[in-house]
């Protein structure tokens, strides 16, 4: 039926269509026919984590465990930033608010799946009523809105003291499996935290890859048209932050069995803000960038003081983040994919 | 609702910003089958109207109706929703979608303006074919940000004309295109005109020749008031609107050759 005389570009379109051409939109998008590969990518690292984990010694288990459980935030972060564009302050506010959910209710004697069923209620109750105010905001604002929020968390935490434990900490009651107590250094805890990264990057990659991103994708880049073509914009926007939220508090709840005391010198800004650097310097659209990010952040700071000296720490890791952020905006993910699809993109451009 | 009832329209619509009056006092009313274009100078109020007939903006008097209800205060999405679609001056495309995505949200709009119970795969067939008849076929894989900008135009009427709705909106959809690609767009806006004789469309255009070979009806704005209002052959012959807006020499010398 195409009434079409007019050729465009015609050198253009040769790659443009085609399984080349959507392989190359995939690789920028993050979006695609690589989910397959992406996801196959992730289950590989995950074997290379467990491998690591369960062959070195406690304290590099324990590292692998953070830096899983600061990727698993880091997903909720990229939900955001890769769909809307947002930039998210508030990452370890919802790590906190899962972490003293988890902490309190096992106080109380809970179970530890009933815990967790806490964990996941509320934080999307909470989650959905603070980014009701959120979506009004664009940009900068909603930067500073979540900056906030998680300034204000340490005290938060103090003020709630009968929740919290406030100045004194908490502990948290370690559960216990068969005869095993499961803490930061367990194996049984490593495997749990890969497992349930796997399956939250890959419910994460599949949402993108599917209708939910495609709206999303559609009201963060594209907004008026979106409106105008019926996406209920505010709706999606409360929904991808509600993600957030609930991966930030799952997140939460894993550091509070990992790390088995909370006290309000843990959820600061400075880790919200080291997560949002995760986020950049792993590549937002990538769930191997979320891990990469996570080791970075959760995992790099305390194993490389026992190779520089404990002074240097911070200008080493400051050092790696500024070369990490050589990798470009798709981030050290993004180049990873890159350079492993070059080799396929220019035989099939030959 | 008879033939004849305007099925979109706007009355007595005032847009004030700050204390700028973009728009005083204009009627505006579109009937199924209607091919209304709507001309003047930059600055004359045609895309605020066209802004406040989809819903970005609200009047700040005056009422819109569709379909006999008042949708003054109705937001985009819900307008969308009932079958008032539209393209924007500069193409609104998500980058990270292909263009082929872009245009599944007309698809996906279908169902909803049309209450359709239709397969998932349905949106993608009804983008595709969308897609085609505005020349982008080729480019359907590719980003938005990898296609010529003439393809970018074309997918954005490729996507409102994928909703198949009542009411399209069209703001200066030729602008930016080549002389070849503006004749491809008249022939393709032709065939869907064709194909469904009772979309009422409004089109924001300068080129008088496309205004002239696509709207049988001319709405002409002067510093948001109503200059001229009839059939185009009318309007363009009308002295107030070549004094207005169309006196400039090579501008007469068009409408020449367009009225005959």
């Amino acid at each position: 039926m195409s009434v079409s005389t007019v050729d465009h570009q015609p050198a253009a379109t040769a790659t443009m269509n085609g399984r080349a051409g959507r392989l190359r939109a995939s690789a920028v998008t993050g979006r695609g026919p690589l989910l397959p590969g992406r996801l196959a990518v992730a289950a590989v690292v995950a074997a290379i984590v467990l491998a690591l984990g369960l062959g070195g010694t406690s304290t590099l288990r324990y590292s692998l465990v953070i830096g899983t459980i600061f990727a698993i935030a880091i997903l909720g972060n990229n939900a955001i930033l890769a769909t809307l564009g947002e930039i998210n302050l508030a990452a370890g506010a919802f790590m906190a608010l899962g972490a003293y959910t988890a902490a309190y209710t096992l106080s109380k004697g809970w179970a530890l799946p009933a815990a967790f069923a806490a964990v996941v209620v509320v934080s999307i109750v909470v989650g959905a009523l603070l980014a009701i105010p959120t979506v009004r905001l664009h940009g900068l604002f909603t930067a500073l809105a979540t900056f906030a929020l998680a300034y204000a968390i340490p005290d938060l935490t103090i003020a709630l003291s009968g929740v919290t434990g406030g100045d004194a900490g908490l502990a948290v009651t370690p559960p216990i499996v068969g005869d095993t107590l499961v803490d930061g250094s367990s194996t049984l805890m490593l495997v749990a935290v890969v497992v349930l990264f796997l399956v939250l990057a890959a419910a994460s990659l599949l949402l993108f890859d599917r209708r939910p991103g495609a709206s999303l994708l559609a009201v963060g880049e594209a907004p008026h048209a979106a409106s105008s073509f019926g996406l209920r914009s505010t709706l999606l926007k409360i929904s991808v932050w509600t993600w957030a939220t609930l991966l930030g508090a799952i997140a939460g709840a894993c550091y509070a069995l990992a790390v088995g005391f909370l006290n309000p010198t843990i959820f600061t800004v400075f880790l919200s803000i080291s997560l949002l650097a995760g986020s950049l310097v792993g590549g937002s659209r990538s769930v191997l960038g979320a891990w990469i990010g996570g080791l970075l952040v959760g995992a790099l700071p305390s194993n490389i003081q026992s190779i520089v000296p404990a002074s240097a720490t911070g200008a080493v890791f400051g050092i790696v983040l500024l070369l990490a952020l050589l990798a470009g905006s798709g981030g050290l993910g993004g180049l990873i994919e890159r350079q492993a699809l070059r080799p396929m993109l220019a035989r099939r451009k030959a | 609702m008879s033939s004849t009832d305007p099925l979109l329209a706007g009355r007595d619509i005032h847009m004030t910003f700050g204390g700028v009056r973009a728009l005083k006092g204009v009627e505006v009313a579109l009937r199924p089958g209607s091919r209304l274009g709507l001309i003047g100078p930059n600055g004359s109020g045609k895309t605020t109207l066209l802004n406040v007939l989809s819903g970005v903006y609200r009047a700040t008097a005056g009422q819109v109706v569709f379909g006999g209800r008042d949708i003054t205060r109705l937001a985009p999405g819900a307008r969308g929703r009932i079958g008032i679609v539209r393209t924007f001056q500069h193409p609104q495309l998500a980058k990270s979608l292909t263009v082929r995505e872009n245009v599944e949200l007309g698809a996906r709009l279908s169902r909803h303006v049309h209450g359709r119970r239709r397969r998932r795969g349905d949106d993608a067939a009804k983008a595709a074919e969308a897609l085609e008849h505005f020349g982008c076929g080729a480019y359907a894989d590719g980003l938005p940000e990898e296609v010529p900008y003439g393809v970018r135009k074309m997918a954005e009427i490729a996507r409102v004309a994928a909703v198949e709705a009542p009411v399209v909106l069209l703001d200066e959809p030729a602008a930016g295109l080549s002389r070849e690609e503006r004749d491809e767009l008249i022939a393709a806006i032709r065939t869907l005109n064709e194909q469904r004789p009772d979309t009422a469309m409004c089109l924001v255009e300068h080129d008088v020749r496309l205004v002239a070979s696509l709207c049988d009806e001319l709405l002409v704005l002067a510093t948001g008031e109503m200059l001229a209002h009839g059939p185009t052959p009318e309007v363009l012959r009308d002295e107030r609107v070549r004094a207005a807006y169309l006196g400039e020499q090579g501008h007469e010398t068009e409408i020449r050759e367009e009225v005959g």
